[in-house]
């Protein structure tokens, strides 16, 4: 592995825990430059809006396009991405190594970026439902399937992707397949043009279609990693809030028996840091939970009502009984340990 | 006189009952859902989908996409006789509070407060396939827009 390369690995697993500088609490903005046919952002809190070029994708934001529609995004970092139809596409943040970073979600559909690198920029994570990948100077194109699976295909630059612990790094013209739940694929060579991204995503409705029980045990699998990240998380943000409580009242304390001087210095030394901790974690605790909420609502709702409207005359069926207990159980799980993580306008 | 008077009492009745037609959403109206259930049948997929609000509800989930209402209308319609031998049984207006009807989530809450229509129905239909729920909405001209579909019914 090169030396770029590792300093792009990327583990979802870990949890960094440093301090977040303030100046970083907002994701980069993205602005429509470009769009065709059916295109919507559905804004954190809700509210989902025509898109027209000029406006902007905050953090949080979702655009979300029809089967004809289209749209190119430019960022800040002069980084351009293009979302192609049908496709659930979030802009989104983590915590991760101290500083927030922002990470670029394809859900549904299919997405291409291309990064152009500029000195102290910093380039975001790209997830989608099975995989996330770290980014360089990258042109790159990811497409997420119906049955939860994806695809990452580099056409410059290099790509990490990781998927249940493994990752494959991924030069110029390599692909590689990530079915969800499982690890990175063998990576392929995939020449400029070569492949076509909506028969792979016709595949992999196809499979789906053929075998909905297997995709969505699969689904599960991912899902359950996300919800056991929640679960380690979740625990050492409670006790970091616990402690930063604690420490606050401490520090008012020494206002008044030791004065301002030494309230300041208390405050820098202990509760700012602590306060940077805290709110790594729940920026990573809420990155967590949203990305399972995805995978939940746009991946998950999907496959359900595929399979209900395709098995209306046999509810009764092992092939639709089987999806519907495990459908069921990711329901279940949603709700007792993903939801508690999120507000009701995560939910609109 | 007397003749007068019932006369402009029959006008003053069919202006009022003119009047009251005309305020009810079509969400609301049988003989309007009868005539989207029709379109429905009779329009291809893509043409079903514009007779649905995004986002919409299909039992427990919130479904978000254009597709996924071509599909769901796609599928319902390959299903024999789902629309073609569809009964309209029954129609009453729905409120946020009712959200429970759809399904006793937080999401379907959420949707109910945050992102229901105006003036929203629950319409019950009988099928070969047992009763659906429908939750629609609709101003006063025009067909209703389908907003939820659950079933079948217990």
């Amino acid at each position: 592995m090169t030396a770029s390369a590792k300093a792009l690995r990327i583990s979802v697993g870990i949890v960094l825990l440093h301090s977040l500088s303030l100046s970083s609490l907002f994701s980069m903005d993205a602005q429509v430059v470009y769009r065709e046919g059916l295109v919507d952002i559905d804004r954190r809190g809700g509210n989902r809006i025509e898109a027209y070029i000029g406006d902007e994708v905050r953090g949080g934001d979702s655009v979300i396009t029809g089967v004809d529609g289209f749209a190119e995004l430019e960022r800040g970092d002069y980084s351009t991405i293009t979302v192609e139809p049908d496709t659930v596409f979030t802009v989104d943040t983590v915590g991760d190594t101290g500083q927030e970073r922002d990470v670029l979600r394809c859900t549904l559909g299919s997405i291409s970026y291309r990064f152009d690198r500029i000195a102290g920029a910093r380039e975001p994570r790209i997830t989608t439902p099975s995989a996330a990948a770290g980014v360089r100077g990258t042109e790159l194109t990811v497409a997420a399937g119906e049955d939860g699976s994806s695809l990452f295909v580099v056409q410059s630059g290099e790509v990490e992707v990781e998927a249940e612990g493994q990752t494959v790094l991924l030069g110029p013209e390599e692909g590689v397949e990530v079915r969800p739940g499982e690890a990175p694929g063998e990576k392929f060579e995939v020449k400029r043009g070569q492949l076509d991204y909506s028969n792979w995503r016709q595949e992999r409705r196809d499979a789906f279609i053929d075998d909905p029980v297997a995709a969505a045990r699969g689904l599960e699998r991912r899902f359950d990693s996300f919800v056991k990240q929640i679960n380690q998380i979740a625990p050492v943000h409670q006790e970091l809030r616990q402690k930063l409580k604690e420490e606050r009242e401490k520090l008012e304390q020494i206002g008044e028996e030791e004065g301002k001087e030494a309230k300041e210095k208390y405050y820098l030394d202990k509760v700012q840091p602590l306060e940077g901790q805290t709110f790594n974690t729940y920026i990573t605790l809420r990155y967590y939970a949203k990305t399972a909420f995805s995978i939940r609502r746009f991946v998950l709702g999907r496959m359900y009502l595929t399979v209900k409207t395709s098995y209306l005359d046999e509810l009764e069926s092992s092939g639709f009984t089987d999806f519907k207990s495990i459908h069921d159980a990711i329901l279940e799980k949603f709700n007792t340990e993903v939801l508690p993580h999120l507000t009701d306008a995560d939910l609109m | 006189m007397r003749k007068k008077l019932i006369r402009t009492l029959c006008f003053g009745s069919l202006l009022l009952l003119l009047a009251g037609c005309a305020g009810m959403p079509v969400s609301q109206r049988e003989r309007s859902v009868n005539n989207l259930l029709y379109e429905l049948q009779q329009r291809d997929p893509q043409g079903a989908a514009d007779l649905t609000n995004v986002p919409f509800l299909f039992d427990t989930e919130v479904l978000t996409t254009e597709r996924d209402a071509e599909l769901m209308w796609k599928n319902l319609q390959d299903a024999s006789g789902f629309l073609s031998e569809a009964q309209l049984l029954g129609i009453a207006p729905a409120t946020p509070s009712e959200y429970t009807r759809f399904a006793d989530t937080a999401e379907v809450r959420v949707f109910f407060a945050n992102s229901l229509p105006e003036n929203p129905a629950f319409a019950e239909i009988s099928t070969p396939y047992g009763r659906f729920l429908l939750l629609l909405s609709g101003k006063k001209i025009g067909y209703p827009i389908v907003v939820g579909v659950k079933g079948p019914l217990k």
